[in-house]
């Protein structure tokens, strides 16, 4: 276990130097990007001056390297040019909706996903199984926008029974209870678009394993002694069909936050992780793509190191590998 | 298992809870409210908004400006009551006046206006460039003297219509302007004050100044909340908002539905950027005059811009800019035969392939866009060339990378836009001679240069707009680049919200709907 910490050790330092170098590839710098567009600014050598040397843009490439590590050791990721605030208030003020939003998202599509795979494996080739299919498959072909889309004009315009702008109504002059079923109500229609999204890579997973699993000598151990199908179902094939499951979730947490909330967040007008990383990324917004990635790359960790604590749950002979 | 589960429910209506703290129940009565597509344009302090119109125009209800514009884009006092030019002494006198007290209950002064304009200059402010004053001086506590350093026609508008003034008795304390957001950063002399600003959410939320000096504020509360453009039709009838900026194609559709529709001047330039610099077939200019013929603009904007644009003028300068526009500028109608002529002059000779061929090579060019922007206009660019025998390689980049390989010289042909050309023809030396990637940098033509830069200097309107017409005609004759089309676009609000256009744009040029003195019953 000790090696196990220390390659996430090794991992996060990796990490922080990668989050340092790879937004200074990008072409272009955070002066053009920022300021570049505007035709009625007056970008004159001297404020140009006074804003490299305000965000220290102006100093060698490794004495910034080193501010940036130390400074993040004392927890203090930087100061954002676009946004003229602190990384780490910015994040915070983000994070909150994309971990309601995603967790919410990721629970609800993971666990559907699982039922609807067992389900689905067991009884592989019948009606109920090539419906869930081919219903799993047609909505896995739609990109994500289009999905969040469709369900906006369906369930925003149409129908306008869902609010699909933002996280709650502004300015509404509502109660706290008034505020918090606001809240949720605007929380419906992205968060249903990204179970949508979210659900087949799930359900597939564990309709595959579940499969390979029913053909092992154990079910039909299980069945010899006379147990229950509901038992066999999630108690012996369930169960040992989720470690890929948790594995794949596990890894591309990541991506989800970043590719899968962001279409998401523009349909919807939603506030979220997505929408900071990619203004910060158009806005060669350093500060915030380290602060940012550093995020992401620390609760990915977090939650392949959690991941590595479940398994051993889900699957103890795990702990013999060791 | 179990555990695991109640830790998530707690955590869940921890973060669902802390997400919904610190929202204030403001009342719904008496609200204006716009919607926005981007939603957050930063602290709405003189440094801590982003540098963009939006930013400009929410700090812009906060503080006031020494003039101001009406709609009808005439200089109007604000806290100058009146002012005077001495051309010979090149000093500006400004009246300022006597009944306007910061939004704290200090009383404003000269001295307010004289240290702004100190501060700037030790913490430049990237709207005004703090060179052209040589000194400001009090001359009594309601009168200050601006001496500037050179002749600059464009200073009431450009500099006295947008430095917004500082409170001295807070800012004089302040080192860090742009990190600055203490709760007297937002103190101003404004029609209004900041209640609420929610930077992740975008949202913003005013309240009117009861005492403002111009007149009675004739909206309680005014909102900005984050919402697409393409839902904003769906949000102006379901009577969520109030006014916001949308997609052309249901301008009409609204109208009929009772709403008012106002149309952005159309003076924001797509443009075909053109490499002059190091590409030795683009540098000369009998070619780039045979891009422009062989390009149809009309069909741009008819089929790619759906007819919601106005075909771009050679001179640059948009048409709806009326003042500065010269009408009798040189244009290229499309002429395939033209464009086949000037190139052949220049020693090219069409092949059987359909394209032109030198030295055993052929006319090859990549048309770089940026991904998403201006596909569907490079498409028809790509064809009109390729029919006049240029081949043309169309590559698509991300946008700030183009920007870069623009301002690298790093291209040959791209497509590329900006806006800034609806006020004061000083934004045309910003995109012709400025620096950046905006600006085609073209300095062969010497009388051009010439010209751009004395007119600056000019205070006599009328020779100024004779200077910047023949700017105009040498820039269609030189065409370091080709301006395709002015996109229209359109803002539609209810009555209540009672907004319109600045003739010019509102301060320096700003082309957004949104002038505070709309909302002062003077």
């Amino acid at each position: 276990m000790k090696k196990k910490y220390l390659s996430y050790i090794i991992a996060f330092l990796i990490i922080i130097t990668l989050n340092f170098i790879v937004p200074r590839l990008l072409p272009g710098d955070p002066l053009n990007a920022i300021y570049g567009d505007e035709v009625l600014l007056k970008l004159s050598a001297e404020t140009r001056e006074y804003i490299s040397s305000t965000y220290n843009l102006d100093k060698p490439i490794l004495t910034q390297y080193l501010l940036y590590v130390t400074s993040i050791f004392k927890g203090n990721l930087g100061y954002s040019i676009y946004y003229k605030k602190p990384v780490i208030d910015l994040l915070l003020s983000y994070i909150p909706y994309t971990i309601i939003l995603m967790g919410l998202a990721i629970s609800i599509s993971t666990l559907l996903a699982i039922v609807l795979g067992i389900e689905s494996g067991w009884r592989r080739g019948k009606k109920l199984d090539k419906f869930i299919l081919f219903l799993v498959i047609f909505s896995s072909s739609f990109p994500s926008f289009f999905i969040g889309a469709c369900f906006l004009i369906v369930f925003g315009v149409l129908l306008n029974i869902l609010p699909f702008q933002g996280a709650r109504t502004m300015y509404s002059g509502l109660g706290s209870f008034g505020l918090s079923v606001d809240f949720l109500l605007h929380l419906i229609l992205p968060l249903f678009s990204l179970v949508f999204v979210f659900l087949p890579s799930s359900y597939l997973l564990t309709r595959n394993s579940m499969i390979s699993n029913l053909k092992e000598p154990y079910i039909l151990l299980a069945r010899a002694k006379g147990l229950k199908d509901t038992r066999i179902r999630y108690k012996h094939a369930g169960r040992n069909s989720l470690i890929p499951v948790a594995t794949q979730t596990g890894l591309s947490l990541g991506t989800m936050i970043i590719t899968g909330t962001i279409f998401i967040e523009i349909v919807f007008s939603y506030p979220g992780m997505g929408s900071l990383i990619y203004n910060s990324i158009l806005n060669r917004d350093y500060p915030v793509i380290q602060g940012s990635f550093l995020f992401v790359a620390v609760l990915v960790l977090v939650i392949n190191f959690l991941m590595d604590l479940f398994y051993v749950k889900l699957d103890p002979r795990i702990e013999y590998a060791y | 298992m179990k555990k695991i589960f109640i830790i998530l429910v707690v955590l869940t209506l921890l973060i669902f809870s802390a997400a919904c703290s610190g929202v204030s129940s403001n009342q719904a009565q008496d609200i204006v409210r716009i919607g926005d597509s981007t939603g957050d344009w930063g602290f709405p302090s003189p440094y801590g908004m982003y540098s963009r119109g939006p930013g400009y125009i929410r700090m812009s209800l906060i503080f006031d400006t020494l003039v101001w514009k009406n709609k009808e884009g005439e200089v109007i006092p604000l806290l100058a009551e009146s002012w005077a030019y001495n051309e010979s002494e090149n000093v500006f006198t400004f009246k300022l006046r006597e009944d306007v007290t910061w939004h704290d209950g200090e009383p404003f002064d000269a001295s307010d206006v004289v240290f702004t304009f100190d501060y700037i200059k030790d913490h430049p402010w990237v709207w005004v460039d703090s060179s052209f004053i040589k000194s400001v001086q009090k001359i009594d506590n309601y009168t200050v003297d601006i001496t500037l350093s050179e002749k600059y026609a464009p200073f009431l508008n450009n500099i006295a219509g947008t430095l917004p003034i500082l409170p001295r008795h807070i800012w004089e304390n302040i080192e860090e302007p742009l990190s600055y957001t203490g709760s007297d950063a937002l103190i101003g002399t404004g029609p209004f004050m900041l209640k609420d600003y929610n930077s992740s959410e975008g949202s913003y939320l005013y309240e009117a100044n009861h005492d403002y000096y111009l007149g009675k504020v004739n909206v309680e509360n005014l909102a900005f909340v984050k919402i697409s453009e393409e839902t904003t039709p769906a949000m102006l009838k379901n009577g969520e908002i109030d006014a916001g900026s949308i997609p052309s194609d249901v301008a009409e559709d609204l109208k009929q539905n009772g709403f008012v529709l106002e149309e952005e001047p159309p003076i924001w330039a797509a443009k075909l950027i053109i490499n002059h610099q190091s590409n030795s077939i683009l540098e000369k200019k009998s070619f780039r005059q045979a891009l422009a013929y062989a390009i149809d603009k009309k069909q741009i904007v008819e089929i790619s811009q759906r007819g919601f644009a106005v075909e771009g003028s050679a001179g640059l300068m948009p048409p709806a800019n009326s003042f500065w526009y010269y009408k009798d500028t040189p244009q290229y109608e499309h002429d395939s035969s033209k464009a086949g002529d000037l190139i052949e002059d220049l020693g090219w000779i069409i092949g059987d392939d359909g394209y032109y061929h030198k030295d055993g090579d052929t006319l090859i060019l990549e048309l770089a866009v940026s991904q998403g922007d201006f596909e569907r206009d490079a498409q028809i660019v790509k064809e009109n060339l390729e029919d006049a025998g240029i081949k043309i390689e169309l590559v698509s980049y991300e946008s700030k990378t183009l920007d870069s390989m623009i301002e690298n010289w790093d291209f040959d042909l791209a497509i590329s836009g900006h806006g800034g050309l609806g006020g004061d023809p000083e934004s045309l030396n910003r995109v012709i001679i400025g620096e950046g990637f905006n600006s085609v940098r073209y300095f062969e033509n010497e009388r051009m240069v010439e010209l751009m830069r004395s007119q600056l200097k000019e205070m006599d309107q009328n020779i100024r707009r004779e200077m910047i017409y023949e700017i105009q005609e040498i820039y269609a004759e030189e065409l370091p680049s080709i301006a395709l089309y002015y996109p229209r676009w359109y803002w539609a609000h209810n009555e209540k919200a009672n907004i319109f256009y600045t003739e010019g744009g509102v301060s320096i040029g700003i082309p957004i709907p949104i002038n505070k003195i709309t909302f002062i019953d003077i």
